[in-house]
């Protein structure tokens, strides 16, 4: 009996040091792909989109987000979670992409057209992802804080035909933003940010531009009502 | 009670047997299969050709050697150079660095946001994870007059010029008006009568841009007034696109080609495309 017992100790020791050693692979943490597809997902139901779009997460050091015509998926590379310093700024960088995959989808001709003017529907896809992140929840003025981050910036001849400088894109998104949703820039909270700072350093003209404008559609309206 | 006991152990015995085995057969890799292999078979290896470097005569390598002989050696001792940019920080220095300010950051000021009394009314949407899957009563719709996309030029005063500028029209939040073209009823009852007007804005407008891309709208934020005189909101959205010229743009770009040899490829992209219209003569849906 003594034998037995010193056997059974022995055989439950082996037990727990054997599961705790060797873990089954689903047990480790895959934290980047869940971060993504849940933010991705939520973009996705708040808008009430109604095709699928899947997200996948990239190892690789370089920074990207791509998105697959074919495939209608979006890769989001390790690289870029250095760039990101919250969840919002994940949430602007794969909303851009949603909103370029929402006009591949709207059929061939729509293809056809961005193919021939990429500029036009490059704006056209920063606006809608300010409404995508709009309606789930997020605030918008986390675009302009990673476009200044990573988009580049071309000189007139440096001239690029397929996409803007990273100026004009921040300056059509803080334009869309001050028309559409001006609380996020009455209460913003990231104005103390470098990354906002160094916005505004850079476009003062054209936020004077959208004040300026604004100014004349408000008095243009006050005028129609006391008529 | 003996006999339970034992068998008890000896059954746990072997499951902890059999898993550490399994572990062990897991861990193991690269299990090489041995299938028959021969042994004491000579194999033909042929004979590798002798590589003989070439030789290179240095005719200065006898002089050097005599000129090495004869030169003296003598102790060489290091040059020093002296580095102007080296010094060492004196103890009043330190104190001073201690007492300098450190880094300010100069926050620069936004531009004033100029608010209208719908963007006050405006509430942050909170995401609750809720997915509609019924999309309600359908209200079928005309608008009033004829919305169409378009552009104009505005000048604004600088300190001494002043620039022109092109708005797309209509702007961002102008109000345009529907009217109900059926009765909406639910029950028997006639909720939504006929010829009331529904209002909405104007969400997101792309203007028409070269290479035959056409205009886009959206309108959005859909409302009505009840007979009590409260606003009741609908949901939908109505969006219209131009006519897209790329399609024929690339077709035309094909066929001229043997013609004009790609001459025409810069004219014909220079080719915008149709406004985006929303007419009276179309019925438009959205959801009560």
């Amino acid at each position: 009996m003594r034998l037995l017992r010193c056997l059974f100790i022995l055989s439950i020791i082996l037990l727990a040091i054997t599961n705790c050693c060797y873990s089954y692979p689903l047990t480790q943490t895959i934290h980047p792909q869940q971060l993504i597809q849940q933010t991705g997902f939520r973009l996705l139901n708040a808008n009430g989109y109604e095709k699928r779009i899947t997200f996948y997460y990239s190892s690789k050091q370089e920074p990207f987000v791509k998105i697959s015509n074919r495939n209608k998926r979006i890769t989001v590379s390790k690289g870029i979670f250095s760039y990101l310093d919250n969840e919002e700024e994940l949430a602007a960088v794969i909303s851009l992409e949603i909103a370029k995959l929402i006009d591949v989808q709207d059929g061939v001709f729509r293809r056809v057209a961005i193919g021939y003017s990429p500029r036009k529907y490059e704006v056209k896809a920063d606006k809608k992802a300010v409404d995508l992140m709009v309606n789930a929840g997020y605030n918008p003025v986390a675009l302009i804080n990673i476009m200044n981050k990573t988009a580049d910036e071309q000189n007139w001849f440096e001239y690029n035909i397929f996409s803007h400088n990273g100026s004009e894109r921040s300056a059509y998104i803080y334009n869309y933003i001050y028309n559409k949703y001006p609380l996020f820039i009455a209460k913003n909270d990231y104005f103390t940010d470098d990354e906002y700072q160094n916005f505004l350093r850079t476009t003062i003209n054209d936020r004077k531009k959208t004040r300026l404008i604004k100014e004349l559609k408000v008095k243009k309206q006050t005028d129609n009502s006391t008529k | 009670m003996k006999k339970a006991v034992s068998i008890l152990l000896l059954i746990s015995c072997f499951m902890s047997y059999t898993n550490c085995m399994t572990y062990a057969a897991a861990g193991k890799r690269n299990t090489v299969i041995k299938t028959g292999i021969k042994k004491d078979v000579k194999q033909e290896v042929p004979e590798r050709k002798k590589y003989t470097p070439l030789v290179i005569e240095d005719e200065i390598a006898d002089e050097v050697k005599e000129q090495s002989k004869n030169r003296k050696r003598t102790a060489q001792q290091p040059s020093v150079i002296e580095d102007e940019a080296v010094y060492t920080i004196t103890k009043e220095e330190a104190v001073k660095k201690k007492k300098q300010k450190n880094y300010k950051k100069e926050l620069i000021a936004d531009e004033k946001v100029v608010l209208t009394e719908e963007n006050k009314k405006f509430k942050r949407p909170l995401y609750t994870g809720k997915i509609k899957t019924e999309n309600g009563l359908e209200v079928v719709l005309k608008p009033v007059s004829k919305i169409k996309t378009g552009s104009t030029s505005i000048k604004l005063k600088n300190k001494e010029n002043t620039d022109n500028y092109k708005l797309a029209l209509p702007e961002i939040g102008d109000q345009v008006a529907f009217r109900v073209v059926k009765n909406v009823e639910k029950d028997g009852k006639i909720i939504i009568p006929k010829n009331t007007i529904v209002y909405a804005q104007v969400g997101e407008v792309a203007p028409r841009a070269m290479g035959g891309a056409p205009a886009e709208i959206t309108i959005e934020n859909f409302k009505m007034m009840d007979k009590k005189g409260n606003l009741i909101p609908l949901d939908g959205k109505i969006s219209s696109s131009g006519y897209s010229l790329s399609f024929w743009i690339g077709l035309a770009e094909l066929a001229t080609t043997p013609f004009l040899i790609g001459f025409a490829v810069p004219v014909l992209r220079l080719l915008p495309g149709g406004q985006a219209v929303i007419t009276p003569r179309k019925n438009y849906v959205i959801y009560y």
